[in-house]
């Protein structure tokens, strides 16, 4: 029997392959942060196999998708579990995505040869927040309706293509059944199918350039990447399984915890005519609402009537920075000490997204702190209470 | 034998990317159409019945898809598409300093619709409404 299975797929030809791979050299340096990567790809196989368990109940109308989420939450056996995972995966996909990302700028694994791989790994990021966009409108809940139309606004306000790209993926004026319909199959279909294609692009990246070294790049280039794993380099197996696998079974514990303890709930059903309060997006995509608020005559008198089409165009330059990266940081050196000016970038980055995003945590709400009581403004600068 | 180009082999590339092409092209003329679903029709007068809202009110109804805010100011009743003009969140009434705000990222409109702060790039759009001899308030043309 496993002679005929053998013969005809060539059984033993594969597993002779992945002996030889796991038991190929990588860098010494590798540590816990090279997991991420890796673990990234885990959480994306919980999503596909929790996503396909909700897409069994779910109905995607308008009538009926509220509904449908309503019960897969509240009356079905392990409902509230299987979506909670499907969320917090989500969450947890986007940070881990967020922290690989800093790993290779800030250990300069996007310099040459592996220029496509840092570009292929933007696009499976502006992928994920695809997957997360999409998604967020299902449920039909207030928030969803919400956010789902600034989203599409965003998308509207791109010059030139603006208006079909709305069109397309609303289906017509106004959020109705077909657009539903549409984030439906973008998000179970269309993104999951260019997801797999990019990650297998992205591995087969990996797997011809190996992982960067810390040797300059024209150095790497001289001496050759095989040669320096051969007289430098430790076994992929055991020496980084044990670290990746580890960090799964760390992650999946954490991830079952926080679905368990923070189960997601569900809000009303979106009502048009309710009276819509402080609506802010996910915390991923709170940087970008926070940034856009900031282009209008009152705060940069020089955009004019222009602000929102100057935000959109100085995100969309934003995010071409980090895609061309590779093409503008075209300095040798990979080591921290040899490239200070990219680390102070790297550190100056960091702070950035996390100041918008804190910002736009606080605005428009209130906090006590130190014994006062403070309102912050749309624009996140706080006021004293009296 | 001189080879002559573009060889018979060459032709045949050729002309199989070529259909392949024409294929691609005529395969997505009817794929855009259908994603693209047909203009519902105007939804016509609507008829809300009387409101009784009292000056400075405001009440939002759904007219078709679209979220409209009716308000009651000194001289007349007013109706808005109650989409921000920046990035589409629904504005509110606020009674008190008798302005349209953007709860999503602060944009201002005075009760005819005009941009008085923040960042929408132009005024609300109007949507008709009258109110007739009874007290019933129509919407939509």
């Amino acid at each position: 029997m496993k002679k005929f299975f053998d013969q005809r797929l060539g059984l033993s030809e594969i597993k002779a392959a992945c002996k030889r791979y796991l038991k190929e050299p990588v860098p010494k340096h590798i540590n816990w942060w090279f997991t991420l990567g890796f673990l990234a790809l885990s959480i994306f196989f919980i999503e596909i196999i929790s996503g396909t368990l909700l897409a069994v109940y779910y109905k995607p109308t308008m009538a009926e998708a509220h509904n449908s989420v309503r019960d897969i939450t509240y009356a079905l056996r392990f409902g509230w579990l299987i979506r909670s995972i499907h969320y917090w995966g989500a969450q947890l996909m986007v940070i881990t995505i967020i922290l690989h990302m800093a790993r290779v700028y800030f250990y300069a694994g996007y310099k040459k040869p592996r220029e496509l791989t840092w570009v292929v790994g933007i696009c499976l990021l502006i992928l994920v927040m695809a997957f997360a966009f999409t998604g967020y409108l299902l449920p039909m809940d207030q928030l969803s309706y919400t956010a789902t139309n600034v989203g599409i606004g965003i998308s509207q306000s791109v010059p030139f293509i603006g208006n079909y790209v709305e069109k397309l993926l609303k289906g017509g004026e106004y959020i109705s059944d077909f657009t539903l319909g549409r984030f439906y199959v973008m998000h179970i279909l269309i993104l999951p199918a260019a997801l797999i294609a990019l990650v297998l692009l992205h591995l087969f990246l990996i797997r011809r350039h190996g992982i960067s070294t810390l040797e300059d790049v024209d150095v790497e280039e001289k001496m050759g990447h095989k040669n320096i794993m051969e007289n430098d380099g430790i076994p992929f197996h055991p020496n980084h399984t044990v670290k990746e696998i580890t960090a799964i079974l760390i992650m999946l514990a954490l991830l079952v915890t926080i679905a368990t303890l923070i189960p997601k709930g569900l809000s009303a059903k979106a009502d048009l005519t309710m009276e819509a309060t402080h609506i802010k997006p996910e915390w991923y995509f709170l940087w970008q609402y926070q940034f856009l608020k900031y282009f209008t005559k009152d705060v940069m008198p020089a955009v004019g009537d222009y602000g929102k089409y100057v935000g959109i165009v100085a995100t969309g330059i934003l995010i071409l920075l980090a895609l061309l990266l590779p093409f503008i940081d075209r300095a040798k050196g990979r080591r921290a000490e040899r490239r200070k000016f990219a680390v102070f970038v790297g550190i100056l980055a960091i702070i950035f997204f996390a100041s918008l995003t804190l910002l736009g945590y606080v605005a428009d709400r209130e906090f006590k702190m130190l014994g006062a009581r403070y309102s912050f403004d749309n624009y996140g600068v706080p006021h004293l209470e009296k | 034998m001189e080879r002559i180009e573009p060889s018979r082999r060459d032709f045949i590339n050729y002309a199989m990317w070529g259909t392949m092409g024409v294929i691609a092209i005529f395969g997505f003329y009817p794929v855009a159409k259908y994603l693209v679903p047909p203009t519902k029709r105007n939804t016509g007068k609507q008829n809300l019945g009387n409101l009784n809202l009292a000056e400075g009110e405001s009440k939002k109804v759904v007219y078709g898809e679209m979220p409209v805010l009716i308000i009651k100011t000194p001289n007349k009743l007013v109706a808005y598409n109650a989409f921000c003009t920046h990035l589409n969140c629904i504005v509110n009434w606020d009674k008190q300093s008798g302005k349209i705000k953007c709860p999503c990222h602060g944009g201002v409109y005075d009760c005819d619709g005009n941009v008085v702060a923040g960042p929408p790039p132009k005024p609300l759009a109007k949507v008709a409404v009258l109110q007739n001899d009874k007290g019933e308030v129509l919407l939509g043309e």
